[in-house]
C-alpha cells in the first residue's frame, strides 16, 4: 500500500515506518514502472538513500524536523537542484548542472525530504507533449496511451503511480492543475507571491507560480507550508508571514460560488466532469456552506488576455535562443514561442489593460463569496498522440483565469468518467485564502471517497 | 475564424521578428496565427478606455 504523506509522517513519528525502507520501496516502484511511464528523467538513488539514512538517524534520535522528514519526493526539472542536472527537459540545457538549489527546493530540503530525482516536464514548461526531445514525454498511469496534461507531466504521473508521495509543479496557465486533473491527484496553484520562484526556470513571470502536487489536498497543505514564504530576491514574492493551514474549517456561513457558465456554456465539459462538480457543490452544501451561482468574465476573455500575456513573456525569455539556435528546441515549443514573437508591444499592453479590468470585474462579481467552483479540465485524458499543438488557441481552458488573477486554485479528483479515467473539479479562493481552498479540497476528498482508488499496477 | 495572412505577408512578419523556422513548420504557424488574431481582436473589443492602466503600474522607489 502507498501511504499519503500525512499517513507516512504519523508512522515515521511513531517509529513504525523506516524512511530508508519507504525510500527503497519508492525506488523499487520507479525501477518497475518508470520504463513505461517516463515520469522521471533522472533518478538520484544515491542521494535518496543518503537523505533517507539521515532522516532515519533523526527519527531514532527523536529529532525529526517535522512532517516532511523522510518523505520521498521529486522535483519538476525546471527547479534548480545544486549539483544535480536540471534541463527543463530540453536539448538547450541538456548538460546543465546548477550550483544552487531553487529557494523552494532548499526549503523542502531543510524540512528533511528525500530527493528521488528530477521529473519530466513539457519543454521549458510550455512545449509538450513532444517526441523530439532528449527524453520521451511522461505517460498517464491510468492508461499509458493517454496524456498526462502538462506541463508538470512527470509530477502528475509519478504521484498518481505512487513513485513518490509528493512533488513540485509550476503553473503559468494550468500546469499544476491540468496534470493533477488528468492524473487523478491533487495540485494547488497558490496565491501569486506565496512561493518564491527564484531558481525555477521561468516561462512567463507575471503568471508563473510554484506549487505542490500530491495524492491528497491534505498532503498539498503539508508541502505548501514548507515551500511558502517571503523571498526578498524574488520581485513577485509577497512580504507575508509563512502560512499555517487549518484544514478543520467551519463551513456554515461560508459561501461557495458555482461558476456554472464557465463549464456549461463557455466550454461545456463531459457528463462525468459536470456530475463531479455538482457532487462537490452538494458536499460543501451538506457541510453547511451556501452555494450560489456566480458570473465571472467569460473564459474567452480570460484566455485572450492570458495567452497573449504568456506568449509575449515567454518570447522575451527565449528570444535570444530563438534567433540563434531555434533547432535545439523541440518542434512544439519552437512553434509556440514563435507565435509569441509575432505579437506587438501594443498587443501585450492591451492584454495588461484587459487584465486589470478582468481583476476588477472578478473581485466585484465575487463580493461576499469565499470560494469558487468550476472545472479543472473538460473531461478525461485524451490520447497522447492526438494532443494538438494549438489546443490552447482552439478551446479556452479553465485554469488560466486564476493565473491572471493570482488567486489560489486547487484541482481535486471528483470521480471517474465513462473511459475509467479520472475527472476533476477546480476549487478557487480569494488571494491568500490558500488554506480555505485546501480545507475545502480535504473535506471533498474525505466525503467523495475517490482517494481509495489508485491507477492499475501495469 | 479570421483568414490567415497570405504566405508572403506572413513570411515578412517572421523575418521582421528574426524567426527562421524549418519551411515545413511555417504553414502550421500561419494557420495558428489566424487563431491568435481572434484573441487579439477580443482584447480590443470593446476598446479599453483611453486612460485604462495596465495591470502592473510602475512605482518609483521599488527595489530593482
Amino acid at each position: 500500500m502507498i501511504p499519503t504523506i500525512a499517513e507516512a509522517a504519523r508512522l515515521i513519528a511513531a517509529r513504525r515506518l523506516s524512511p530508508v525502507e519507504l525510500t527503497q520501496a519508492c525506488l523499487a516502484r520507479i525501477a518497475a514502472r518508470n520504463p513505461a511511464l517516463h515520469a522521471f528523467i533522472l533518478v538520484t538513488e544515491e542521494r535518496a538513500l543518503a537523505d533517507a539514512k539521515a532522516a532515519e538517524a533523526r527519527q531514532m534520535a527523536g529529532a525529526l524536523k517535522g512532517p516532511l522528514d523522510g518523505i520521498p519526493i521529486a522535483h519538476k526539472d525546471i527547479y534548480d537542484t545544486a549539483g544535480i542536472r536540471t534541463t527543463a527537459h530540453s536539448a538547450q540545457l541538456q548538460d546543465r548542472v546548477p550550483e544552487e538549489d531553487a529557494v523552494t527546493v532548499a526549503k523542502w530540503r531543510a524540512a528533511g525530504v528525500v530527493l528521488l530525482g528530477k521529473l519530466a516536464t513539457h519543454e521549458f514548461a510550455f512545449g509538450g507533449p513532444s517526441f523530439d526531445l532528449p527524453w520521451p514525454p511522461a505517460r498517464n498511469p491510468w492508461d499509458t496511451e493517454r496524456f498526462t496534461a502538462g506541463s508538470s507531466s512527470g509530477t502528475g504521473a509519478a504521484v498518481a503511480a505512487g513513485l513518490i508521495l509528493g512533488g513540485t509543479g509550476s503553473d503559468t496557465g494550468g500546469s499544476i492543475r491540468g496534470p493533477a486533473a488528468l492524473c487523478g491527484i491533487a495540485g494547488i496553484k497558490p496565491s501569486y507571491g506565496l512561493c518564491s520562484r527564484r531558481g525555477i526556470l521561468p516561462l512567463a513571470q507575471t503568471l508563473d507560480h510554484a506549487g505542490p502536487m500530491a495524492w491528497t489536498s491534505e498532503d498539498c497543505a503539508l508541502l505548501l507550508e514548507a515551500m511558502a514564504g517571503h523571498d526578498p530576491l524574488d520581485p513577485g514574492s509577497a512580504d507575508r508571514p509563512p502560512p499555517r493551514f487549518d484544514l478543520a474549517q467551519e463551513w456554515r456561513g461560508r459561501r461557495v460560488g458555482l461558476v456554472r457558465h464557465m463549464h456549461e456554456q463557455d466550454h461545456p465539459v463531459s457528463p462525468a466532469t459536470l456530475r463531479g462538480i455538482e457532487e462537490t457543490a452538494a458536499i460543501l452544501r451538506d457541510l453547511g456552506a451556501e452555494v450560489v451561482e456566480v458570473r465571472l468574465p467569460s473564459l474567452a476573455e480570460f484566455n485572450a488576455a492570458g495567452w497573449v500575456t504568456l506568449s509575449a513573456e515567454a518570447w522575451a525569455v527565449h528570444e535570444a535562443w530563438m534567433r540563434t539556435r531555434p533547432l535545439k528546441y523541440g518542434e512544439f515549443l519552437r512553434a509556440r514561442l514563435a507565435l509569441g514573437g509575432l505579437l506587438s508591444a501594443g498587443d501585450y499592453i492591451q492584454a495588461q489593460r484587459r487584465r486589470r479590468e478582468l481583476i476588477a470585474r472578478s473581485l466585484a462579481a465575487t463580493e461576499g463569496v469565499d470560494l469558487l467552483l468550476t472545472a479543472a479540465a473538460p473531461g478525461e485524458a485524451p490520447r497522447l498522440r492526438e494532443v494538438s499543438k494549438w489546443a490552447s488557441l482552439e478551446k479556452p481552458n479553465f485554469t488560466i483565469p486564476f493565473n491572471l488573477l493570482g488567486w489560489p486554485a486547487l484541482s481535486v479528483c471528483t470521480g471517474f468518467g465513462e473511459g475509467g479515467l479520472p475527472v476533476a473539479a477546480q476549487i478557487v479562493g480569494k488571494p491568500w485564502q490558500d488554506g480555505l481552498v485546501l480545507a475545502a479540497g480535504h473535506a471533498v476528498e474525505r466525503a467523495n471517497g475517490h482517494r481509495a482508488r489508485r491507477p492499475p499496477e501495469a | 475564424m479570421a483568414e490567415p495572412l497570405p504566405p508572403e505577408e506572413f513570411a515578412l512578419l517572421l523575418a521582421r521578428a528574426g524567426i527562421a523556422l524549418p519551411p515545413e513548420e511555417v504553414e502550421s504557424l500561419r494557420q495558428a496565427h489566424a487563431k491568435l488574431a481572434q484573441m487579439l481582436a477580443l482584447l480590443r473589443d470593446p476598446p479599453p478606455a483611453l486612460a485604462a492602466e495596465p495591470a502592473f503600474a510602475f512605482a518609483a522607489g521599488e527595489r530593482a
